[in-house]
């Protein structure tokens, strides 16, 4: 009886811990994407909330995002004088993306990388973006195509970016971060912009940021961006891949890739220091498309046209690798894989990896195979 | 004090009476019959004489219990017919009238149930149970003639736990038709039925099933002892047993199944239980019980076993949601906001905007709304019943939404949760279930996920603690028995189900030898 006495007291007391505190979601404002910048020697925090809106009706209309921003010297300040006025408490349990300012990045991201990563509000699985010739409320004040909320919108075009065009692929905060501090590799971040379309302004990925450091320092083009996403993608399956026409100059064959796998080996020598990566990519292709005239589906072209793809392959990927061995950034990991090979070696020279990087030889071979071709089995001859 | 002394003055009369034998003197035993009687309007006596010398004799009975006809026809009448056979020379009295007796019982009486009886306590108690009595003069012994009859209920559908498959009859509050039943399918002689007799007032005719090599023995006499034990007024049915014969007093989990199915009962048997019937209730008690038990419809066992056991996969799962779906759903919207996806979180945000009730608040109007529904359906006569589903289903689906007071997510869990405890087949569990809710609701409201789990292992600790005529309550979950976990989430098919559930003395575990595959060679084709 004294235990069940005891008890009933312990379970009264518990209901007065103040471990978890309750909030009714009316008493919330949900933010669902936040963008950072520096400006004025100040961080400004940029913030898209979900508008507490009276009936749904309301939701479907253009006003149902909220955007409001503060500034302060930390983040953590800035986050504490945007709330400053509001009636309800934001909540940053449901951000879905974080905007980097341009002007941020070329600064210093250490500004801000710890708050974001420390704060146990703000998940570390959701993309980063830069936002390249625009600040983060501009960005969040363009109205999103098809979607409510700019924030939702834009994660999900990146997640559908990847298999579509296989050009950008979502860096998760937690990818970025381990990247920024691990040595023998740098982050690349996708960059948006603001193009203008007619009247109206809408958003666009616009190649990716490279980082040295903390520091952005350079970005790539969309070419370098699809070397840089063939060279480091995992289990890339999908995307398409044209090349030129070879019997009818100006128009184009697309091929849809199924498979492209990158295999990239050091070969190291060690008495002189020398380095080569071995590239070996592997891929598998659908005949997709044929623009323009040709008898190209004939078994005796095929080599020629695997053959131009291979070629194809290989120009975005060197074209890439040269780009960050232009701007001396090791986007590619390339001393990751040195020491993962030989990790005595590479104790060795990564005091002086910034200077050999760009030195680094490369030998690239590339592998295409078409496989299907889909309903016709063969080219249009047209009549002329 | 003086409620003490009144008990033990009645147990002194009664027993002074039970040593009264009946008197020689037919008058005397008429008046002391009368006296003991007096003010039952329905009880009934016929005098008559017959035989020569002419014999007085009388005849006693309650209306409405006998056969009346039988009396009449096989009573009365045999005995005027077969008035040559009395027609004696000698005038010894005492011989004559004691021959007549056994003549009576031996050449007159077309009547299969006929026994002696010597003293007034047996006496009433037959003709309160529906016998008639025959008393003759100068003799110390009457007859006991089985003559009952009366309005009963026939047997009918099972109303409470209906199935589409299998039997559909269930018991009727008379006892001699639901032994009948259980005996029409347990053609053993190691199915016992022992009878007793409980209630002061009542005294009840309670009967005690098991089969005899299947039952542990311990257990079977634990059941006799406490039953032999109860001190009551009256029974009125099986479930005043229940709480009188409990281990746990103070406990709401019930430690037996209440079932109305002759089927389900013979099931429980034959997995060495024990049931208790009563006369006057159609329900019977099996007992002991396991909980994970409640799972199990009586369907599962007629059905092929994959459908069977997928559903009660899925019996399994709306007990877990009937439990818990509220509780976390309110601990969600109260506590933790993160582990809501978004898409769920934009509906939800814009469905309880202008709601003025906290989450937890508006749970609870709403799980009591639906209560009050539930106990008022149950409640009304059978020609209103429909208006209260047609208000309920208004009020509460509509019009409060509309009105704003509460939002429509919460209507549609509350009403899930509300059908989810109505799909565990046994009704005690669910109401147990619907109880339970309620407190893991507070538990949310107060504490979130984190009250959720102290409730979870307060319910799930106190669960495993107790046990019933040693049988542990969750077993065999716990204790854990791999062997035996398979039987209650899967249902075993026939051709497999060697093994009986074990229980603590069990002495006859198998079922049958070995598995007994259905073997091809019994294929349409392959004899040929």
């Amino acid at each position: 009886m004294k235990n069940y006495k005891l008890s009933v007291i312990i379970i009264f007391m518990l209901t007065l811990l103040s471990g978890c505190q309750g909030n009714e979601i009316p008493d919330l404002i949900f933010s669902i994407g936040i963008g950072v910048d520096w400006q004025d020697n100040q961080i400004e925090l940029t913030s898209e909330f979900i508008k507490p809106t009276a009936t749904k009706e309301d939701s479907r209309e253009d006003s149902s995002a909220v955007i409001l921003s503060g500034k302060g010297r930390t983040l953590a300040e800035a986050s504490n004088l945007l709330s400053d006025f509001l009636p309800q408490t934001p909540l940053w349990n449901h951000v879905s993306i974080v905007l980097l300012g341009e002007n941020l990045c070329k600064t210093d991201v250490a500004l801000v990388s710890d708050y974001l990563t420390r704060t146990t509000e703000i998940k570390h699985n959701i993309p980063l973006l830069v936002i390249s010739g625009s600040n983060p409320e501009e960005i969040f004040k363009t109205k999103p195509v098809l979607e409510t909320y700019l924030s939702t919108s834009l994660a999900r075009t990146l997640k559908n970016e990847e298999k579509q065009l296989n050009m950008y692929k979502p860096v998760l905060m937690y990818e970025f971060m381990r990247k920024l501090i691990t040595p023998g590799i740098e982050p690349v971040l996708p960059q948006i912009k603001k193009v203008k379309d007619g009247e109206k302004y809408i958003l666009s990925l616009d190649g990716l940021a490279v980082f040295k450091g903390p520091r952005m320092i350079a970005s790539l083009n969309e070419a370098e961006s699809k070397g840089y996403h063939y060279l480091t993608g995992k289990n890339i399956n999908s995307g398409l891949l044209l090349i030129n026409n070879p019997e009818d100059p100006g128009y184009f064959i697309t091929f849809e890739l199924t498979k492209l796998a990158a295999e990239i080996k050091p070969l190291i020598e060690k008495e002189n220091q020398r380095i080569t990566m071995l590239i070996q990519v592997h891929a598998d292709g659908n005949f997709y498309e044929q623009s323009g005239g040709g008898d190209l589906l004939r078994l005796d072209k095929y080599p020629q046209l695997e053959q131009m793809a291979e070629d194809k392959i290989n120009a975005y990927i060197s074209n890439c690798i040269d780009k960050a061995q232009n701007i001396n950034s090791d986007i590619l990991g390339w001393g990751q894989l040195i020491n993962q090979a030989d990790t005595h070696f590479w104790g060795g020279i990564a005091p002086q990896w910034d200077t050999m990087f760009p030195a680094v030889n490369y030998q690239l071979q590339s592998d295409f195979i078409i496989r299907r071709t889909y309903l016709t089995s063969k080219s249009y001859y047209f009549q002329e | 004090m003086s409620i003490s002394n009144n008990k033990s003055s009645q147990k002194s009369i009664a027993d002074n009476n039970k040593s009264a034998s009946i008197s020689p003197e037919l008058n005397k035993n008429q008046e002391i019959l009368a006296q003991r009687l007096a003010g039952c309007s329905d009880f009934m006596q016929r005098e008559f004489f017959f035989g020569s010398p002419p014999a007085k004799a009388l005849v006693v009975f309650f209306e409405g219990l006998v056969d009346k006809r039988q009396i009449e026809n096989n009573l009365i009448k045999s005995i005027f017919m077969n008035c040559n056979i009395f027609s004696s020379k000698e005038q010894n009295s005492e011989t004559y009238h004691a021959g007549l007796l056994n003549n009576l019982k031996n050449r007159v009486l077309a009547l299969a149930e006929v026994k002696n009886i010597d003293n007034y306590e047996d006496i009433i108690f037959h003709i309160f149970s529906g016998d008639t009595v025959l008393l003759l003069d100068k003799c110390t012994d009457g007859l006991v003639i089985g003559t009952r009859s009366w309005a009963a209920r026939a047997v009918s559908m099972s109303e409470n736990e209906t199935t589409v498959f299998g039997p559909k009859e269930s018991f009727t509050e008379t006892l001699t038709f639901n032994t009948a039943m259980l005996r029409r399918r347990l053609k053993s002689s190691s199915f016992k039925i022992e009878k007793l007799t409980i209630g002061r007032i009542s005294k009840t005719s309670t009967c005690l099933c098991y089969i005899e090599n299947i039952a542990p023995p311990a257990m079977v006499s634990d059941i006799r002892d406490r039953l032999s034990q109860i001190d009551i007024d009256a029974i009125l049915d099986t479930g005043y047993l229940e709480e009188l014969i409990t281990e746990e007093p103070y406990s709401i989990f019930s430690q037996a199944m209440h079932t109305e199915r002759p089927d389900r009962v013979c099931g429980n048997l034959l997995e060495g239980k024990a049931c208790i019937m009563i006369d006057g209730s159609p329900m019977v008690l099996v007992l002991p019980v396991t909980f994970p038990q409640f799972a199990n419809a009586p369907d599962d066992y007629y059905i092929n076993y994959i459908p069977a056991t997928l559903f009660r996969f899925l019996r399994i799962a709306a007990f877990g949601a009937s439990l818990l779906m509220t509780a976390v759903f309110v601990s969600l919207l109260t506590y933790h906001h993160e582990m809501i996806p978004t898409p769920l979180l934009l509906t939800i945000i814009s469905a309880r905007q202008g709601v003025p009730f906290p989450a937890f608040v508006e749970a609870l109007l709403l799980e009591i709304t639906f209560e009050l529904l539930r106990e008022a359906g149950l409640r009304l006569p059978n020609a209103i019943g429909p208006a209260v589903s047609i208000v309920g289903a208004l009020i509460i689906g509509d019009a409060a939404v509309q009105a704003g007071l509460v939002s429509t997510p919460m209507v549609v869990v509350i009403a899930f949760s509300g059908i989810t405890s109505f799909v565990i087949p046994n009704y005690n569990a669910g109401i147990i279930t619907r109880v339970m809710r309620f407190v893991f609701l507070i538990a949310a409201g107060l504490l979130g996920l984190l009250g959720i789990m102290i409730a979870l292992i307060l319910l799930i600790t106190r669960m495993a603690s107790i046990s019933f005529f040693g049988v542990p309550y969750l077993s065999p979950v716990a204790p854990f028995n791999r062997q035996q976990i398979f039987d209650i989430l899967t249902r075993r098919p026939w051709f497999n189900n060697t093994l009986r559930p074990w229980q603590e003395g069990m002495k006859n575990q198998k079922r049958y030898e070995q598995r007994q595959p259905p073997s091809a060679g019994n294929k349409r084709g392959t004899n040929q």
